[in-house]
């Protein structure tokens, strides 16, 4: 079974095999936590979000069917979780007004760059730093960079253009830089 | 790809690389793969249970008939018979109106042999689909109750999806009725659905120890008497209070905070309930964020305690404070504060992004402030 791809095992769980399921959640738990963590900004928050996407994956396996990799499928279950999540709070579409915005970001650690303690501090920085950037932005970043999509798979997943897509992490790594400047 | 243009970053893959693993807790994974077996699992039992309820319904069919005949039978024969019997003998078939024995047993036997006897087949339809009605709203009204605000209440009914999912992972009654204890509603809504009052939900799963130790939810409370001197314990009390939390395999379980009386004064104490119910609620989301600053003992006493959080101090504290209040107090004095301060705090929460310490660091800046008050005092 641990050979089996993602899209062989969703499968197989669908047609009631829980074993499936289990090496499924193996496979895509460490990362897609931390993406949901990274999204939010909160380990609790993410942590729910996290749990839901999954319980909406339990609910949809009997209409699964391969269209594409299970990998988009489940980022896309994700998506779908975390916009309902911000709809809810009202948060879609104040970030399309603050899209030109520079995030405030506190000022840089002084930096030690070759020891171990400066890579983690960088590293933390970069965490403050996402969450500063727009909610659409930091999304396309994260998929790219945690779920390792390519743009089309990133345009299919949150439903948007190409385009846009390529504008959003245009903006993210822009903005990112300037907020790492001197850790860079 | 370069190391760097406008679309790729290698230094900022890299520093993403270096972050930090994360990981989910113990109890979430536990709770997903069961909600993942149980899902593989249900599938023969729904279509068992539709196999009884179509059964189950049939039989009531069938019964209905035969009551209908029992009862019109008579008439219809006397009609048949008046239609098909010689003019000569009228007299005897009108003299008896009422059905005999002769005539209907006959029926009933019929009606034995095409399936099971119903013992009681009026109660069986209803108390059957009642019965799960009566969890349904139950769930509505729990998740309802744990968030006041209309708003949320309109947004939960709009979305029978939700629900499906909450049923998906399989809610208990026990933690059901112990949301109550935050509800605004007034007492008697809460005693309707106390289990006792509930033997539907009752004997679901609620253990009878558990149900015992149930103390009734403190409503109407004074929000003054809350407001004392005295730190709550690390512990749950003794008294007035339900101390054993059910363990369910796979729940996911949070501090909840529930207001209960020792010694004549009421103060704040926790108990861990199934968090699954609430999941879909965001305003509960945010509170459980709130409500797990009382986790450490050594702020507990320091939140919200005699107000001292003003707005000028801490407007996003001050809100949190608020929306305890309100929880704890479950005054209608209060509910439109907390209302209000709910949708300050989200909006606030949600501009500001405070990171999860944010709750911990204001209370320390206030706690010293107020000691150097004292101090200069």
């Amino acid at each position: 079974m641990q050979d089996q791809s993602d899209e062989a095992l969703m499968l197989a769980y669908r047609d009631g095999e829980a074993a499936a399921f289990d090496q499924l959640y193996r496979r895509h738990r460490p990362r897609l936590f931390r993406f949901f963590v990274h999204e939010t900004g909160s380990q609790a928050l993410g942590e729910e979000l996290y749990q839901e996407a999954w319980l909406r994956v339990i609910k949809a396996r009997e209409r699964y069917q391969v269209t594409a990799r299970f990998n988009t499928w489940l980022y896309t279950v994700a998506h779908n979780v975390l916009m309902d999540h911000f709809r809810k709070q009202g948060r879609i579409g104040r970030f399309e007004e603050t899209r030109e915005e520079l995030p405030d970001t506190p000022a840089c650690p002084t930096r030690e760059p070759d020891s171990e303690w400066g890579r983690s501090l960088s590293a933390r920085h970069l965490e403050r730093c996402m969450e500063g950037l727009p909610l659409e932005q930091r999304e396309a970043f994260l998929l790219k960079e945690q779920g390792e999509f390519s743009l089309d798979e990133i345009a299919a997943i949150t439903g948007a253009g190409m385009e846009a897509i390529k504008s959003r992490v245009r903006y993210a790594l822009k903005k990112l830089r300037g907020c790492l400047e001197g850790l860079l | 790809m370069n190391e760097h243009d406008d679309l790729h970053d290698e230094k900022i893959s890299a520093l993403y690389r270096q972050l930090p693993p994360v990981e989910p807790k113990q109890e979430t994974d536990e709770l997903i793969l069961a909600a993942a077996r149980r899902a593989v699992g249900a599938g023969p039992q729904r279509r068992l249970r539709t196999g009884w309820r179509s059964g189950l319904a049939t039989a009531a069919s069938v019964l209905l008939v035969g009551v209908l005949y029992v009862w019109q039978g008579p008439a219809y024969r006397h009609a048949e018979s008046m239609a098909s019997a010689p003019v000569a003998a009228p007299a005897a078939t009108m003299a008896a109106p009422a059905p005999t024995p002769v005539a209907v047993a006959p029926d009933i036997g019929a009606l034995q042999a095409a399936g099971p006897e119903p013992e009681s087949p009026a109660v069986p339809v209803p108390t059957a689909s009642g019965g799960s009605k009566s969890v349904h709203r139950h769930a509505v009204a729990a998740a309802h109750a744990v968030s006041p605000a209309p708003v949320a209440v309109e947004e939960k009914a709009e979305q029978p999806a939700q629900l499906a999912e909450n049923r998906l992972a399989e809610p208990k009654p026990a933690a059901t009725s112990q949301l109550f204890a935050y509800s605004d509603a007034p007492t008697e809504k809460l005693s309707l659905s106390a289990p006792s009052a509930s033997p539907a939900l009752a004997d679901n799963s609620m253990p009878e120890s558990q149900s015992r130790s149930m103390a009734p939810p403190v409503s109407n409370v004074d929000i003054d008497g809350l407001l004392d001197d005295k730190p709550a314990p690390a512990t749950a009390p003794s008294a007035g209070f339900a101390l054993a939390a059910p363990q369910m395999q796979g729940a996911v379980e949070r501090p909840v905070y529930q207001l209960y009386m020792e010694q004549g004064r009421y103060a704040l104490a926790y108990q861990q309930i199934d968090i699954t119910l609430a999941l879909h609620d965001p305003w509960v989301r945010l509170d459980y964020d709130l409500l797990a600053l009382l986790d450490n003992p050594a702020h507990r006493p320091l939140l919200c305690r005699q107000h001292p959080v003003k707005r000028a101090d801490d407007a996003i504290v001050h809100d949190a404070c608020l929306v305890l209040h309100g929880y704890a107090a479950g005054s209608g004095l209060h509910r439109a504060a907390q209302a209000k301060a709910r949708r300050r705090l989200a909006k606030r929460i949600g501009e500001e992004r405070p990171e999860r310490d944010y709750w911990l660091r204001a209370l320390d800046a206030l706690e010293e402030k107020r000691a150097e008050a004292r101090k200069a005092q």
